[in-house]
């Protein structure tokens, strides 16, 4: 839990993960920096799950919105083709904060995309990090980061 | 008590926008609007004074060139653009070009915020869809108990070598609640945030910054990114975002970056850029760094 009193989740890809031209792909995490409220599904590791309730003592329900950050590097390669990230939620659907760009074609640096997004969601939705490249064929390895707290607000309310 | 002012507009329907000119968005659907913010076109409408953050995500149809997309935030319908962010255009017969901005601004009550699009393609309009949403406020304009810091630079361009990690530096000073800023490029996690004295327990904040790199006709990569000095030694740069150059005889190129940085009392906090330009020193036009402790951000609940 966050000083502020709310759940606060910071998980990471640090191995690279391969992922296929022209697919959306979740980014399956592999290390959790924060998640004293185990947001993080260990049975799907690219899942953040919104929890039912939070709090220490009195206990609040985890519905409302969210602040997602996301930021996912692709590795070097000659090429300009698209990379992105973004979030989604359920596993369909909008692709929420879709940030895209052309590939660094470049011998020896990569591509990093950052994106931060409020997400409304309510308690059991999960939230992945979505990428993608468009390379012609080949896979490219990729690593990213994400993290979320909340809920800083309950809109309609 | 009750809950923040949020407001989420949507714009469907592709909006077509002409090249060249920067373009106010309208939106068509208010998916939240708890404080009627929406004017119903292109405006939101802020209700009382205070810092506010707003998100912004569009989307450019696909064309297969790779002149500028930029998105950008604008007070009032007059002045500086605020936040913004573009790239080159990528080029494809398929695929569109997707950007998002945020960051947080002051409002005083009544205060109108609008999102700017513009395309430089050479002739032909180009269509895109996007959003708008704001929440606040998130800290007061003169209430010093929240530990807020704010700097940017403005008038005089910072020359920043080629293939060197460069802290930016800036000249004026917007809000500093803590006396958190070191006067040069520093934010200073004081010792009385986070875990206190001595403390390795780290908090949370929220960064923003930006950044506009001066033309240049190369496409080669512009990095912005946070990063933590810590002891003295620096760690590795957090939430980088990085693209090509635009590769424009008179076209800056306008990075973002957010992200939520853990950090102990006595760390000092950096915005940092870097460019790969063959040769020369690429000059810094203007730059901003905010930061804000999660603690702030902690809203009223109903």
């Amino acid at each position: 839990m966050s000083a502020a009193g709310f759940p606060l989740v910071e998980v990471h890809r640090a191995a690279v993960q391969s992922v296929p031209a022209g697919v959306n792909t979740a980014i399956v995490f592999d290390t959790a920096d924060v998640d004293q409220d185990a947001l993080w599904d260990q049975a799907h590791k690219s899942r953040i799950v919104v929890p039912t309730l939070y709090g220490l003592g009195p206990t609040f329900p985890g519905d409302g919105l969210y602040l997602a950050f996301g930021t996912a590097h692709f590795s070097q390669v000659q090429e300009s083709t698209r990379r992105f990230v973004g979030f989604r939620i359920n596993g369909a659907g909008e692709i929420f904060g879709q940030d895209s760009r052309a590939g660094i074609n470049d011998a020896n640096i990569g591509t990093e995309c950052d994106t931060t997004i409020p997400l409304l969601v309510v308690a059991g939705d999960y939230i992945e990090t979505i990428v993608r490249h468009d390379s012609l064929s080949a896979p490219r390895d990729c690593t990213a980061t994400f993290a979320m707290f909340g809920p800083i607000a309950t809109p309609g309310h | 008590m009750s809950n923040p002012t949020y407001a989420r507009v949507t714009r469907t329907t592709p909006l077509s926008i002409p090249a060249g000119t920067d373009t106010a968005m309208s939106f068509d659907t208010a998916d939240f609007d708890n404080d009627h913010l929406w004017d119903g076109t292109g405006k939101l409408i802020v209700p009382d004074a205070g810092v506010y953050v707003a998100w912004s995500a569009a989307n450019f149809s696909h064309v297969a060139d790779t002149t500028r997309r930029l998105l950008a935030y604008r007070r009032q319908g007059v002045g500086p653009f605020l936040w913004q962010d573009s790239r080159a255009g990528i080029s494809s017969g398929a695929l569109d070009t997707a950007i998002t901005t945020d960051g947080p601004m002051r409002f005083n009550a009544g205060d109108s915020l609008e999102l700017l699009v513009r395309h430089d393609s050479p002739s032909a309009p180009r269509t895109v869809t996007g959003r708008m949403e704001i929440i606040g406020p998130v800290a007061s304009l003169t209430f010093s108990a929240l530990p807020v810091a704010w700097v940017h630079r403005t008038t005089v361009p910072q020359n920043v070598a080629a293939n060197v990690t460069t802290p930016l530096t800036f000249e004026t000073v917007d809000q500093d609640d803590l006396g958190m800023f070191n006067g040069t490029s520093d934010f200073i996690i004081p010792d009385d945030l986070g875990g206190g004295p001595g403390s390795n327990v780290p908090a949370g904040y929220l960064l923003w910054g930006r950044a506009a790199v001066a033309h240049v006709q190369d496409s080669t990569r512009r990095l912005l990114a946070f990063r933590i000095v810590r002891n003295g030694v620096a760690q590795p740069v957090q939430w980088q975002d990085s693209r090509a150059g635009i590769n424009s005889a008179s076209l800056d190129t306008q990075l973002r970056t957010s992200g939520l940085v853990r950090a102990i009392p006595g760390d000092h906090v950096q915005l940092v850029f870097r460019h790969e330009s063959a040769s020369a020193p690429r000059p810094v036009n203007d730059a901003e760094f905010f930061l804000l402790a999660p603690t702030a951000l902690q809203l009223p609940w109903p």
